[in-house]
């Protein structure tokens, strides 16, 4: 970080001063004397606002320890063209690449990678080769993680060389799209022993057969999974029959279902936990209702 | 319906959420479909019906050549803020006889970039009044960002979803 700090500042005073004498005259500027608690609480306002968090980066050096933590917060790659983005877009792994040189990658909480599931986009194990996996492995901070179109079966059977030093610190799970087995799945998830949120979402509900269960694959861990579950157009009951086998039950506490197929199994297994919910009168899943008079239910 | 969410278990609920789009959706059949989910709740206190109003549901628009780039445009015809305002305020209609019925409390959230937020309130309040509910709604807001939010608002309109894992 001190680094990246004497980096910057040559840059405001090359920007301030343009080479001429009066950096070394420049007397400081008192806000460098404010306590760094105050310094944080005023940061604290800032930041959800970047381009603020940004200017504050560049004034002193208190400051910039203050803001650098949230204006690298979340970090995204997608595999969008050009167009979508104006001039430039943020392809598997730049942004990943340029954090990892300038060493911010211990900052980042958040990473995200964005597909947009065309016939060649999923992210398998060839997307981390020696050099991306060394990029992916720095990210020692991680809490949030989202994945669209992950090909689980790809980095089977060492998925944990992969994803395993997320394990001390990850939160939230997103899964876009995800493929591979109720098993390998919920081993995937087992990962993370902390893993407090999960989302799943898929584009449209699946009539398709689940392949049989691979018993070699015994989850790693059992998650707490205590805070928010969205599901999307999930069919996959048997992963969460398997969840609450080998978890020991679900706990979470916070629940977002839209077509869900076992909406009823998962309100059930969280029966004693789930304190809010979301619905959506459109659920097709809820058709029936229409055909009972509400004042009938009352 | 009963069967796919009945809430009779969950002892602790205290919370349905419902967003203002999904109402939208469903048309005349929110209703009925609220009553039902309302009749198989449990909890021994009484729930917060919470309806969540994103940006676009309350006249925001994104990619304005107006407004600076990340920020949410307001410039809208004044008709079409009254129209929106109208369609919610009919919206809440249908809990003038839920009251009578249950024991719960109605709570507006503008889900809405920080640019929004004052806007919002103003305009939820201006609906809750003219709602005429026999209890007047709690109106909140959530804090949230372009950077920070959801694309979960895309559900419920149509098969043709963007549902990137940036919905974190």
């Amino acid at each position: 970080m001190n680094q990246l700090w004497y980096r910057t500042k040559a840059k405001i005073v090359c920007l301030l001063f343009q080479g001429t004498s009066e950096a070394s005259t420049a007397r400081p500027s008192p806000i460098a004397k404010l306590p760094q608690e105050l310094v944080e609480s005023i940061i604290s306002y800032l930041v959800y606002d970047k381009s603020s968090l940004l200017a504050c980066s560049m004034t002193c050096y208190s400051w910039y320890i203050a803001s650098v933590s949230p204006l690298h917060y979340s970090l995204a790659t997608d595999d969008k063209p050009p167009a979508f983005r104006g001039a430039k877009g943020h392809p598997w792994p730049g942004p990943l690449r340029k954090s990892y040189e300038l060493g911010l990658l211990p900052l980042v909480k958040r990473f995200q990678i964005r597909l947009q599931g065309s016939d060649r986009s999923a992210f398998t194990s060839d997307q981390l080769n020696s050099r991306t996996l060394r990029y992916f492995t720095a990210l020692t901070n991680l809490q949030e993680l989202g994945i669209d179109y992950l090909q689980i079966p790809s980095f089977m059977p060492n998925i944990q060389r992969y994803f395993g030093h997320f394990s001390p610190t990850l939160r939230l799970l997103a899964l876009g799209e995800p493929s591979g087995s109720c098993r390998q799945i919920l081993y995937f998830i087992s990962l993370f022993p902390n893993l407090q949120d999960l989302k799943l979402q898929y584009r449209f509900p699946s009539d398709e057969q689940e392949s049989p269960v691979d018993t070699t694959l015994v989850p790693l861990s059992t998650p707490p999974l205590r805070g928010r579950l969205i599901l999307t157009c999930f069919t996959r009951e048997n992963l969460v029959k398997e969840m609450i086998a080998f978890f020991g039950g679900l706990r979470f506490r916070n629940m977002d279902l839209f077509r869900v197929k076992c909406a009823r199994l998962l309100l059930d297994a969280c029966a004693d936990t789930l304190e809010t919910l979301r619905v959506y009168p459109t659920d097709p899943y809820g058709e029936e209702f229409r055909e009972r008079k509400a004042s009938e239910l009352k | 319906m009963l069967q796919h969410l009945n809430l009779s278990q969950n002892k602790y609920l205290r919370t349905l959420e419902i967003t203002a789009e999904s109402i939208v959706a469903a048309n005349d059949t929110a209703s009925d479909f609220l009553k039902t989910v309302l009749s198989s709740v449990a909890s021994p206190v009484p729930v917060d019906v919470v309806i969540i109003y994103r940006s676009r549901d309350l006249g925001g628009r994104q990619f304005c050549i107006f407004c600076d780039p990340g920020a949410i445009c307001l410039h809208h015809q004044p008709q079409l803020l009254e129209r929106l305002a109208r369609s919610h305020q009919q919206q809440l209609g249908m809990f003038h006889e839920m009251y009578n019925a249950w024991d719960f409390r109605l709570v507006l959230c503008a889900d809405v970039p920080d640019c929004m937020v004052e806007h919002s309130i103003a305009m939820l309040e201006d609906i809750a009044e003219a709602a005429q509910l026999p209890h007047k709604p709690l109106i909140t807001s959530e804090r949230r960002t372009l950077r920070t939010r959801s694309t979960d608002h895309n559900v419920g309109w149509s098969g043709r979803w963007s549902i990137p894992a940036s919905a974190l």
